[in-house]
């Protein structure tokens, strides 16, 4: 046997915790009473209500958009009444509007939509279609995908790589989809060959999702896609990490993989464009994990986006006494969040409730020296050097922070329990704010 | 309505168990071969230097930590640090060693090989080291006044490299290099310090350190190879005058310096290719030191030389990042 795939530098082994979820079939949840949509979901240009309180909205009804390249859009699942747009706080102290839409629970759809798209579409169309249904990377970092898979006229790509490493412990979206939407998935996997005349697809899973991988394997007829199998080792969801585990190409630092040829999307984003482009249908509802020891029954639900936190504590058996942390997101790159109040946004992946059995809080020690933040940087970066520079705003030593992806992995190691990571991601912003400072 | 109270920080929320602490009281017990056999070859006397090397370097661990106004203080004097010092200082010293001296040396190590740079992390030179040398400096008869282990009279000897600086290859020549590397006492040839004698038992101790992956195992193999191949060059052009290369690393502290000094964490460089360039320097100079020094061993001295380098050799021996062209 050869070495099995993976990436080159650094990387961990956390306790991955997926047992707690990855048998649980995908549930659909009942679309609540009232939605709360976030204006802006993605990672751009803001977004602009294009409603106001009072108005009937319709399911798959444009209720957000904005002017530029690097937009989305966002889309009522629900007909209704909108009741009123307020502000609230996100995770980081971001404030967002909020559309808040009564649902009549008449479904009433706009024409047309959802329904098999009968005319044909070229290339130009297709990324109209996409862009158009309000589709983001649903891994988590929501950046159009409209705009990633259009490259820029002067780079060529040939493979395109469908992400489903889900290398985050506890979450299993990504795992249930391909067990339970394979077919679309590989349908999806071909309309993107078809339509940007690539023909190559790698889509790389992490070996602790075998069944995954050998349902898509068997259901597979189409030559141009591989199916491949990558170590388990985290973050080998992140992009440049599982380009070079499955293809070798290293991506040039602070350049985007269209340089070397390469388009990436996630398990969960191919779905999308498969029923955008299929069916017409734009993207308001998505698959998440709740999972953790502090929520009574781990699930994986489909739910609309909007849908509140709280229901979904409530549809997962209400939590257990002891929970301590409420996350967006997987427990190495996740938020944490008090308030439950917050609705589910396109780039919610999973919600975990995670206990003092499974968090240890051990109070931050001096620097050791020993190194491991080192070993482990899947970037080659020096964790506890730019940590250091990075509280102390020493700006001259700080540019390596830009080429952070932000995976956690030296805080994980620290033996003295420093807070590396979080102190580089706010270094990474206040070196922003000093570059555009003009130095 | 939920009533739980959640905790708002930065993720990651998972962590590995292994602390400081777990790091530290692994080095203590990947040194007990070292020190079973100390025990076996001088025992009353290797025990009196172990515990009150130890004892003391404890007490002034706690009396600098209450003078830096630190909070819980007995917590972090048994992190296993100060422990670990306290035990190589006594492992570098020689079985004569009254206890005063271990005193001073732990009271010189604790002050100003630790709290006076601001305590753990932040020291530049090894501690133990630091007290050694400055016992070796102020007490240089106590600290050359050997035995040989399990012998019973109380005549003192030079230890292998003393004879081979003071009388030549000729008195050397003949000596079982297995004897030397397992740590067996041999007739009129004084040991050394207490934890330098047996090759065999600090390689133990190093290799469990390697396998938990506590120290990289490049550090230790390049500091020997080093020594090997330059006393070996030196052999190979003139065999009469030089000593053959397996005797050098069969002697001297050379073993107990590359797996448990050369390896410290705080003192050494920080980057793979750092330790790289920090490993052939210490081989280097132990063996000009060596060769061509006033001094018999030159391990302490090669190491405490190299420490002086470590922020510079940091500076550069710089990590390549990942999708950097060079």
């Amino acid at each position: 046997m050869t070495d099995k795939l993976t990436f080159r530098k650094g990387g961990i082994h956390p306790d991955e915790n997926k047992h707690l979820s990855e048998n649980a079939k995908i549930k659909k949840m009942d679309v609540p009473e009232v939605l709360y949509m976030a204006v802006n979901q993605h990672l751009g240009a803001p977004l602009k209500p294009m409603v106001k309180a009072g108005d009937r909205v319709l399911r798959n009804q444009v209720i957000a958009e904005g002017e530029g390249v690097v937009t989305s859009k966002v889309h009522s699942p629900v007909s209704g009444e909108v009741i009123e747009i307020k502000q609230m706080l996100f995770p980081d102290e971001i404030k967002n509007d909020v559309i808040v839409i009564k649902n009549d629970k008449k479904y009433e759809k706009v024409a047309n939509t959802e329904q098999k798209r009968e005319a044909s579409f070229d290339k130009e169309e297709f990324i109209n279609i996409v862009k158009n249904a309000g589709i983001i990377g649903m891994g988590g970092a929501g950046f159009p995908t409209q705009v990633k898979l259009n490259p820029p006229k002067d780079k060529s790509c040939d493979i395109f790589i469908i992400n489903a490493a889900e290398c985050e412990p506890y979450l299993t979206t990504d795992n249930r989809m391909m067990l339970e939407f394979t077919s679309e998935i590989l349908e999806g996997a071909k309309i993107v060959l078809d339509m940007l005349s690539i023909n190559r697809c790698i889509i790389g899973i992490e070996e602790n999702k075998k069944e995954a991988y050998e349902k898509l394997s068997s259901e597979n007829k189409e030559s141009r896609i591989e199916i491949k199998l990558l170590k388990t080792k985290y973050p080998q969801g992140a992009e440049k990490q599982l380009i070079y585990a499955l293809t070798k190409r290293i991506v040039p630092i602070r350049k985007l993989p269209f340089e070397i040829g390469i388009i990436v999307q996630n398990v969960a984003t191919v779905k999308a464009i498969y029923d955008a482009a299929m069916f017409d249908k734009p993207l308001t509802e998505r698959v998440l994990t709740v999972s953790g020891l502090g929520v009574k029954e781990p699930a994986n639900i489909l739910v609309p986006i909007g849908v509140r936190v709280q229901d979904i504590i409530d549809y997962c058996g209400g939590l257990a006494t002891d929970v301590k942390y409420m996350i967006n997101g997987g427990p190495m790159m996740g938020k944490a969040f008090d308030n439950s109040m917050l609705p589910v946004t396109k780039t919610t992946s999973g919600l975990l409730f995670l206990t003092d059995k499974e968090v240890i809080e051990s109070e931050e020690n001096v620097c050791i020296r020993c190194g491991r933040c080192i070993m482990v940087c899947p970037m080659g970066l020096n964790p506890t050097f730019l940590k250091e520079a990075s509280d102390r705003r020493d700006y001259e030593k700080m540019d390596d922070v830009l080429d952070c992806i932000e995976c956690g992995s030296c805080s994980f190691v620290c033996p003295s329990s420093r807070q590396l990571a979080s102190s580089i991601i706010k270094g990474k912003q206040k070196y922003s704010k000093y570059l555009k400072r003009g130095k | 309505m939920t009533e739980n109270e959640f905790i708002v920080r930065a993720a990651p929320f998972l962590k590995k168990k292994t602390d400081i602490r777990m790091i530290m009281w692994t080095v203590v017990l990947a040194l007990l071969p070292t020190t079973v056999w100390a025990i076996y070859l001088y025992k009353l006397n290797a025990v009196i230097v172990i515990l009150s090397s130890i004892l003391f370097t404890e007490l002034f661990e706690m009396i600098f930590l209450k003078i830096r106004g630190r909070k819980n203080i007995i917590a972090t004097s048994f992190d296993g640090s100060a422990f670990i010092t306290g035990l190589l200082l006594a492992l570098n010293l020689p079985s004569s060693a009254p206890w005063w001296m271990c005193a001073v040396g732990a009271f010189v190590a604790m002050l100003f090989g630790k709290h006076i740079f601001g305590g753990l992390g932040h020291n530049p030179f090894n501690p133990a080291l630091i007290g050694r040398v400055f016992l070796l400096l102020s007490f240089p008869t106590l600290m050359t006044t050997w035995h040989q282990g399990l012998s019973v009279d109380s005549m003192t000897y030079a230890t292998p490299l003393g004879i081979l600086k003071t009388e030549g290859i000729g008195a050397v020549q003949n000596l079982d290099y297995w004897k030397l590397f397992v740590g067996f006492p041999i007739d009129k040839v004084g040991g050394g310090s207490i934890g330098e004698i047996s090759e065999l038992a600090v390689l133990i101790g190093g290799l469990i350190l390697i396998a938990l992956k506590i120290i990289p195992f490049f550090i230790p193999l390049i500091y020997i190879l080093t020594v090997f191949l330059f006393t070996w060059i030196f052999h190979l052009a003139n065999p009469g005058m030089y000593a053959s290369p397996i005797f050098h690393i069969v002697t001297g502290g050379l073993f107990l310096g590359a797996f448990f000094m050369a390896t410290d964490m705080v003192t050494t460089p920080i980057t793979p290719k750092g330790k790289i360039i920090f490993a052939f320097g210490c081989g280097l100079i132990t063996s000009l030191i060596r060769i061509f020094g006033a001094y018999p061993e030159g391990v302490s001295f090669a190491i405490l030389i190299m420490e002086t380098l470590t922020p510079t050799i940091d500076k550069f021996a710089k990590i390549k990042k990942f999708g950097a062209s060079l």
